[in-house]
């Protein structure tokens, strides 16, 4: 299938922003766990 | 449960898309922008009655929590309040020729930006319990103006052209799942967002 090169950076910055998200929630949910036990 | 529903707003977010502008593509291609324009709509009606529930349950029980899912919620919204009526201003200019008109549908749609952005001003200007109860009977105010959008759109005639239907069974489906899609990215972002209100919220406890 022929994509154009905004089709590609469309793609690549979709799934970039999801994986920010996901890696976003485990930082949050280690710092939670810090003032858990402080 | 965050998790979940990431990877699940990605599946239909993505599915969606390849449906919408595969086999669903609408022609011409500015039309297109009725896949971003429609859940956009509905994600932020979602959210401003989110908005209306936690405004009156904190109200109710003075818990935090509802004011961080009301706070949360309007963050959500505001976001998809703003691709609404950006896209809608680029389909009108592409399909009417005008950017803006005064019709019924068209300006409940824009209070409804201006409405949520009035809520994150003043939640921004204001402190402590005075700024939990403030912004909950602002939330509550604010939410009169999803009848109007829902009216508008359903009864009032404007430009918006009567009796709109999609042609094919493709572009219903994935017309549905990037409605699917965005209300879960949206409820991704507000229980991301609640997360970061309660850490601020020790922070300040332990300070």
């Amino acid at each position: 299938m022929k994509m154009s090169y905004f089709a590609v950076a469309f793609i690549i910055s979709w799934v970039v922003y999801f994986a920010y998200l996901f890696f976003i929630d485990r930082k949050l949910t280690k710092i939670n766990r810090r003032f858990e036990t402080k | 449960m965050r998790k979940v529903l990431l990877i699940l707003s990605f599946i239909f977010l993505t599915g969606g898309w390849t449906i919408c502008l595969l086999p669903g593509r609408v022609e011409p291609a500015v039309r297109n922008i009725i896949y971003v324009h429609v859940p956009s709509a509905i994600t932020s009606l979602v959210c401003m009655v989110a908005v209306l529930i936690g405004s009156i349950q904190y109200l109710r029980t003075k818990k935090d929590k509802w004011d961080f899912f009301a706070a949360g919620s309007v963050e959500a919204g505001f976001i998809f309040a703003t691709v609404l009526n950006i896209t809608g201003c680029i389909f009108a200019k592409a399909e009417w020729e005008v950017w803006w008109t005064p019709s019924a549908r068209l300006v409940s749609s824009a209070t409804l930006w201006f409405l949520y952005t009035a809520y994150l001003i003043l939640r921004s200007n204001t402190a402590g319990k005075l700024r939990k109860k403030v912004c909950a009977v602002t939330g509550i105010i604010a939410s009169v103006d999803v009848p109007f959008v829902l009216i508008s759109a359903r009864f009032i005639r404007d430009i918006h052209q009567p009796g709109f239907s999609f042609e094919t069974g493709w572009q219903y489906s994935g017309l549905a799942m990037l409605i699917a899609g965005s209300l879960l990215l949206a409820s991704v972002w507000v229980l991301v967002r609640i997360r970061i209100f309660r850490i601020e919220s020790k922070i300040y406890d332990y300070k």
